[in-house]
């Protein structure tokens, strides 16, 4: 979706580099830092520069430089309503999200190796279809009268995708929708970190007379809590910027799903529909920040830099 | 005739020097062309057209009409309601400069485009006031130029393609089955009455669908003048709940029982045309929905159009649904011949007589024979094609295109309100709030009597 798989596997790289302390033997410093300059360069053109962009073009008035886009698009009609299903959205998101993938990660951590492949790949499998993908997908599974699950539809007493599809239930539909997708992948993240626990220590656990719930719970669980720190970090900023869902959906629909419904869309409208730049830049600098705050508030409460 | 010289022929007539020689190479090319387009084409850039699917009739006609034009054409998806590619591209555009490979000209499906393409921040079209000549412009149907293609100011920033305007489709056959020998309905409160007898009577067979995001406001509330988005000056527009044409119509609608059962709550589109008695719809419809158009579809030959019922005022008004715009770029390097382009596809009887699903050409002097075309597709002809011409000409033109969908409102907005079961009178007064807050975030000023509307509390 948003992140960018360079930022996240350089930022695999530079920990594994810096959990193992020191260099393995035949490679130079040199090489280090030629990786970090190339990751430097992309994230310079790609990442800041557009967002420096953003910031000049939300500051730049008519009058000079002032804080009148925001104010602008603050009073939009459409500007609180659009952060308020974001907020929605997220919330049922996030929480089902961290929920589900520790407790399956957990379990299938207690799997035979063997039989936690299969369950690790059945998980991830949802996770190939992203993005667009995903949406004509789910589309598909909220009509009545074609869904695998229309019983389940009929039973909520919904005959027509417009009932399906009301505004209310806009932010589960994409809730479920964000979950098949993600939840896969870290499940198999998290799966990794837990086999990142050395064995001797769950084997001093369990001479000690722990129960497999208490290892889970008291040893397992604060050793992967960076890696579930990290997850909501990034699904956080993620999630604040929906946009292919609701976008197609909206096309789909032919327009019952608002096409500013998400402060994503909001931005996008105002540039490419409405050709109002700055409003537009005013829009995904609050996005930006907002992104900013708590992904500082996760990673200082979460000490998710400290070094053991 | 629209003739230009294509690149190769033109280097080799500049290259040539004996006068006979010239001569011969003209004849033999056959591309000497008469009128003022032929002196742009020579330059050898060619026009950049973009047209969509549903067009193609038009373009394999204009090449078979003009073999040597020098026309690149560009397929896209018509500016389908909710893409905005044209927005977008222009958005663009007018930030990082104009590109050599911009249309010149375009189709657009969707009739509020021009006026938001035409109008700042954009500002794109050209005025085909100064290219297209009066008695051209004139010749279109009732005020559908007035309607899409004129601004505030007086410019014209685009050319109608087609009608697109309501009529009563009836099914002959069902409805001599079920009402026997009573005249089609002429009157709203009779159209619903012939729904409330189904409901009972008949359960399952329909006089129309609500399921769509354009079936209430546009078949309904604009077919009855309901004034919910009349654009009264440049920036301004009123929306007024409260008129009775609003209230009168949505009040039929809810008393009458048929919102969800002979007004199916599915989308028109897929509803089976077998089970449809009537239906107030495009004149288009005709073919792409209930007959060809449908793997369940009747037989040509079945459906026939009669008028919209008249308004509760007592008006002969119609709404609209679709129907095409030749827009021109502003940004054309060379205006005058793509001015004269869209006027020719616009109006040459040579395009507008392509395929019956184009719909009713706008241009007036190209509806006759057009009409008779139709001959073999309708039941009826005679009082399908009499049907056609009138309301292409009745369209309410109070109605106004904004840069905002008022479909798309609908849908987000009420849609799912009537499909589950609310009233639609209830419905009036959020949709109106939530027109009032496009128009707001679109930089128009809102009058209305209603006070929720018009503060936007």
């Amino acid at each position: 979706m948003v992140v960018s798989d360079e930022r996240v596997s350089a930022r695999r790289r530079r920990r594994a580099g810096g959990q193992r302390g020191g260099l393995p033997a035949g490679t130079s410093r040199t090489a280090g830092y030629g990786f970090v300059a190339i990751y430097v360069v992309l994230l310079l053109a790609l990442g800041v520069a557009p967002a420096v962009y953003a910031i000049a073009l939300a500051l730049s008035t008519s009058g000079g430089v002032g804080f009148s886009h925001f104010v602008n698009t603050f009073n939009f009609f459409e500007f609180a309503p659009a952060f308020e299903h974001v907020a929605e959205f997220e919330g049922i998101w996030l929480v089902s999200q961290t929920v589900f993938v520790v407790l399956l990660a957990l379990m299938v951590h207690t799997l035979k190796r063997r039989v936690s492949v299969a369950f690790r790949l059945i998980f991830y499998l949802p996770g190939a279809m992203a993005g667009s993908a995903s949406a004509v997908i789910w589309l598909f599974m909220y009509t009545p009268s074609g869904s695998p699950w229309a019983f389940i539809l009929h039973g909520l007493h919904y005959q027509v995708l417009s009932n399906t599809v009301q505004p209310s239930n806009l932010p589960i539909i994409f809730a479920i929708m964000a979950f098949f997708t993600g939840a896969g992948g870290w499940i198999v993240i998290m799966y990794g970190a837990l086999n990142n626990i050395p064995d001797e220590l769950i084997e001093a656990a369990q001479i000690d007379g722990s129960s497999a719930l208490q290892t889970a719970l008291r040893i397992k669980l604060p050793l992967i809590r960076k890696w579930i720190v990290y997850m909501l970090v990034l699904s956080f900023a993620a999630g604040s910027q929906l946009f292919v869902e609701p976008q197609i959906l909206a096309v789909a629909t032919n327009g019952q799903v608002p096409a500013q419904w998400s402060p994503n869309q909001l931005a996008y409208y105002l540039a490419f529909q409405q050709d109002s730049f700055n409003n537009a830049a005013a829009v995904s600098v609050d996005l930006l920040v907002i992104g900013l705050l708590v992904a500082v508030l996760l990673v200082w409460r979460g000490r998710l830099f400290e070094v053991e | 005739m629209f003739h230009t010289v294509n690149s190769s022929n033109a280097m080799k007539l500049r290259r040539c020097r004996r006068l006979i020689a010239c001569a011969a190479l003209a004849i033999a090319s056959g591309t000497v062309a008469v009128v003022g387009v032929a002196t742009a084409g020579a330059k050898s850039t060619p026009l950049i057209v973009w047209y969509d699917t549903n067009r193609v009739p038009y373009v394999k006609a204009f090449q078979a009409a003009n073999p040597h034009a020098n026309i690149k054409w560009v397929l896209y998806n018509g500016n389908q309601n909710g893409t905005g590619v044209l927005q977008s591209k222009f958005a663009l555009w007018n930030r990082t400069g104009w590109p050599s490979d911009a249309p010149d000209v375009m189709f657009d499906t969707q009739n509020y485009d021009a006026v938001q393409l035409g109008s700042a921040p954009y500002n794109d079209l050209l005025n085909l006031k100064n290219y297209v000549p009066k008695k051209v412009l004139n010749s279109f149907a009732g005020t559908s130029m007035k309607a899409a293609c004129t601004t505030p100011s007086g410019q014209i920033i685009c050319l109608r393609n087609d009608s697109a305007a309501e009529v009563l489709w009836v099914n002959p056959t069902l409805y001599k089955q079920f009402f026997g020998s009573a005249p089609v309905p002429t009157t709203w409160a009779q159209y619903l009455a012939d729904g409330t007898a189904l409901n009972t009577a008949h359960p399952g067979y329909l006089i129309g669908s609500v399921g769509d995001g354009f079936s209430i406001d546009d078949f309904f509330l604009w077919a009855n003048a309901c004034p919910l988005d009349q654009v009264i000056g440049k920036g301004k527009i009123e929306i007024n709940p409260s008129s009775p044409n609003c209230t009168g119509i949505a009040n039929l609608l809810d008393s009458s029982g048929d919102v969800g059962k002979s007004l199916s709550n599915n989308s028109i589109f897929s509803v089976n045309p077998q089970k449809l008695v009537m239906d107030v719809g495009a004149l288009w419809m005709g073919t792409v929905v209930f007959q060809t158009g449908a793997t369940t579809g009747v037989p040509n030959g079945t459906m026939v159009a009669y008028p919209a019922p008249t308004a509760t005022n007592g008006k002969s008004t119609t709404g609209d649904l679709g129907g095409g715009l030749w827009l021109v770029s502003k940004h054309s390097r060379n205006p005058k011949a793509a001015a004269q382009f869209a006027q020719y596809m616009a109006t040459s009887p040579v395009i507008q007589k392509v395929g019956v699903e184009a719909g009713l050409p706008q241009y007036v002097p190209d509806q006759a024979a057009y009409l008779s075309s139709l001959s073999t597709t309708f039941g009826d002809p005679s009082v399908t094609e009499a049907t056609w011409k009138q309301a292409a000409a009745q369209v309410w033109d109070g109605w106004s295109p904004v840069p905002w969908s008022t479909d798309g409102v609908w849908a987000s907005t009420d849609l799912a309100n009537v499909t589950g079961g609310k009233p639609v009178a209830g419905e009036i007064l959020p949709y109106a709030e939530a027109l009032a807050n496009q128009a707001r975030l679109a930089g128009y000023t809102v009058v209305s009597p209603v006070k929720a509307v018009a503060n936007g509390q």
